[in-house]
């Protein structure tokens, strides 16, 4: 509906683009959910993408489910999955749970190369397209609004003062373990939903598009925004999504550039008094880039498409050592409308 | 009887491997406490570096292979040095994610260094098997099995016995109590970080020989190396070792009894019951949680 309309002023390149989006902004902040507010660490994300693209893919290719129905029972499976894994591994303190998810998403990936019905190392296709413009941004800000109203309730609170002292929160009566599995099942059941939301887009899947490097990026997305809030990883969803667009053509590589090097400079000297030293470094990184842009040209056309992983790992380095709270940090956003103001 | 002694071979040569990069770990967890998630890649570079020595700048065999592990060496240093020292105050998600990075970062460099394509390294002792009783064994498995005992040895000694190796071990206990009874917690752990990567550089040409690794080698290595350390207990190098032989013997026999398809999830399910049923591994102690 809004997609037809849509498709008389962009291209349907860029409605793509839009639509990947929504899907990468479900699955970062649902991630955000365990890493950020209940401050266990999960970098198995894919794991549970891989279970709702699957069941829900599944479903509408081969016993013609309808997709709605599809996404629903995809969001559902990936749910139970994420209890399953969650009861267990909650117990465990932050690198052995690390290190668990990881394992845990390992294994679904090995489960779906050898599972024939899903077609194996092949991958699963011919889905249709059933993930538009409409369904994707009604489902992106349905599963915001549901986040949202989660973190701000006493249960999002719970999970807040769970992950600043365990011990404490036990003290003052918050079931710990209920709360943490009931986090790890809201969070996998909406990486479902993105999962299914995924294959229907893409319209085909293989099981080496959950890997490792998945979960990686819908990790980085909620660090570079900031954890334990859901507009920071929103917005780290959003620019992890359009970056890689950005940098496959050589004008969009160097305005990629332009931002982050003004973003840079701004974030390094907030303070007013440094607007000497503000204006200098501007100049001469701007001068840099100039240089770079005249005599780089073909170095960085051939270099940047597998430039990719090193720019995201890189970000992560730095990112935890520079600004450990994210872009924007755990800010005190609301919907004005929605919400009164903060207790 | 002969079918199952060879896969038993089989298995004992992969667990010398996840062994030798178990030892890397129990180290740097003995020194630090932090989990280093950029090991498995450090292996890699190891290998990968031995290979261009020896098949592009003509080294012979055995200063390529020594060479290549100092390399490594420097490389943890490097790591340490950029990356882990200046999140010494930080909480440890952000080193866990800081060394997820670095793990990244070491993988895509490989990839642009040396392509995507896994390079063979030559066998230390030639190719020529043993054969007892109709099992074939590579000299290289005898060799990866004896330095897998004796790094286990050395390590065992060097923290009961040592005044380093102590020091390693009360930094990671304690970092302010170990100031205090004058240890360097930094020199500590760029040592600890130095000596765990030289073990990864020489887990590296030890398996080069073995399974040609290739950029992306890392990340499945690293992951069987830490089940292995987990199985035995991750502070205890004796788990280390007897958990590499115990993954390697489980894995193979799963994979030619069970189901091929599934070799890698062996030893992952593995790590997770571990993991869930008892943290602290079959020597261990103290607790994962």
């Amino acid at each position: 509906m809004i997609e037809s309309f849509l498709l008389n002023y962009v291209s349907s390149y860029y409605l793509e683009i839009v639509i990947l989006m929504g899907i990468f902004i479900i699955a970062a902040i649902s991630l955000d959910i365990i890493n950020g507010y209940a401050g266990q660490f999960s970098i198995g994300h894919a794991g549970f993408m891989a279970v709702g693209a699957y069941t829900a893919a599944f479903l509408t290719v081969h016993r013609q489910v309808p997709f709605f129905l599809s996404l629903l029972a995809g969001a559902l499976a990936s749910c139970l999955a994420g209890i399953a894994v969650g009861f267990p591994a909650l117990r465990l303190r932050g690198d052995y749970l690390a290190i668990a998810t990881l394992g845990f998403a390992e294994i679904i990936r090995i489960f779906f190369v050898n599972f024939e019905p899903t077609g194996g190392a092949r991958g699963l296709a011919g889905i249709a397209r059933y993930s538009t413009f409409d369904w994707v941004w009604f489902l992106t800000v349905l599963s915001f609004l549901v986040l949202y109203f989660f973190t701000r309730s006493s249960f999002g609170r719970s999970l807040k003062a769970l992950r600043e002292d365990e011990t404490a929160a036990a003290c003052i009566g918050i079931p710990t373990t209920r709360y943490k599995v009931l986090a790890f099942a809201i969070s996998s059941f909406f990486a479902g939903l993105s999962g299914g939301l995924f294959a229907h887009s893409l319209l085909f899947i293989d099981p080496s598009s959950f890997g490792l490097l998945r979960s990686i990026e819908v990790l980085l997305m909620i660090v570079l925004g900031g954890m334990g809030n859901l507009w920071g990883a929103a917005f780290g969803g959003a620019v992890l999504t359009i970056l890689p667009e950005t940098l496959r053509d050589y004008s969009g590589i160097m305005g990629t550039l332009a931002v982050v090097l003004t973003l840079g400079f701004v974030l390094a000297y907030p303070e007013t008094k440094d607007r000497f030293r503000f204006f200098l470094t501007s100049f001469l990184g701007f001068a840099a880039l100039f240089l770079l842009g005249y005599f780089g040209r073909n170095f960085i056309l051939i270099y940047v498409s597998q430039m990719r992983m090193i720019v995201y790992s890189a970000l992560l380095i730095i990112m935890m050592i520079f600004r450990p709270q994210g872009l924007i940090g755990e800010a005190k956003f609301r919907l004005p409308f929605l919400v009164k103001k903060d207790e | 009887m002969t079918e199952f002694l060879q896969y038993l071979i089989a298995g004992i040569t992969a667990g010398a491997v996840y062994s030798l990069v178990a030892i890397g770990f129990t180290l740097i967890f003995n020194a630090t406490g932090v989990i280093n998630f950029a090991h498995g890649e450090l292996v890699v570079f190891g290998a990968l570096t031995a290979h261009t020595l020896h098949y592009q700048l003509h080294l012979p065999l055995f200063f390529s292979s020594i060479l290549a592990v100092s390399l490594s060496g420097l490389l943890g240093l490097l790591l340490e040095k950029l990356v882990v020292s200046p999140l010494k105050n930080s909480p440890a998600l952000n080193l866990i994610i800081a060394t997820i990075g670095a793990s990244l970062f070491l993988r895509a460099t490989a990839m642009l260094i040396w392509g995507k394509e896994p390079l063979p390294y030559p066998h230390f002792f030639g190719e020529q098997p043993f054969i007892f009783f109709g099992i074939r064994i590579m000299p290289q498995t005898i060799w990866n099995l004896f330095s897998a005992f004796f790094l286990f040895a050395i390590l065992a000694i060097f923290f009961k016995h040592t005044l380093i190796g102590k020091s390693m071990r009360a930094t990671s206990l304690n970092r302010e109590a170990a100031l205090l009874m004058g240890i360097n917690p930094e020199k500590t752990v760029e040592l600890s970080f130095f000596l765990s990567a030289l073990l990864a550089g020489l887990a590296g040409v030890s398996i080069a020989p073995l399974a040609m690794l290739g950029y992306g080698s890392g990340a499945i290595l690293g992951l069987k190396g830490f089940a292995s350390a987990i199985l035995g207990g991750l502070e205890n190098p004796l788990g280390a070792l007897t958990g590499g032989l115990c993954l390697g013997i489980l894995e193979s026999l799963g994979s030619a009894y069970l189901s091929s398809g599934f070799k890698d999830a062996i030893a992952l399910i593995i790590m997770l019951l571990i993991l869930f049923f008892k943290p602290s591994g079959i020597f261990g102690k103290r607790g994962g949680n």
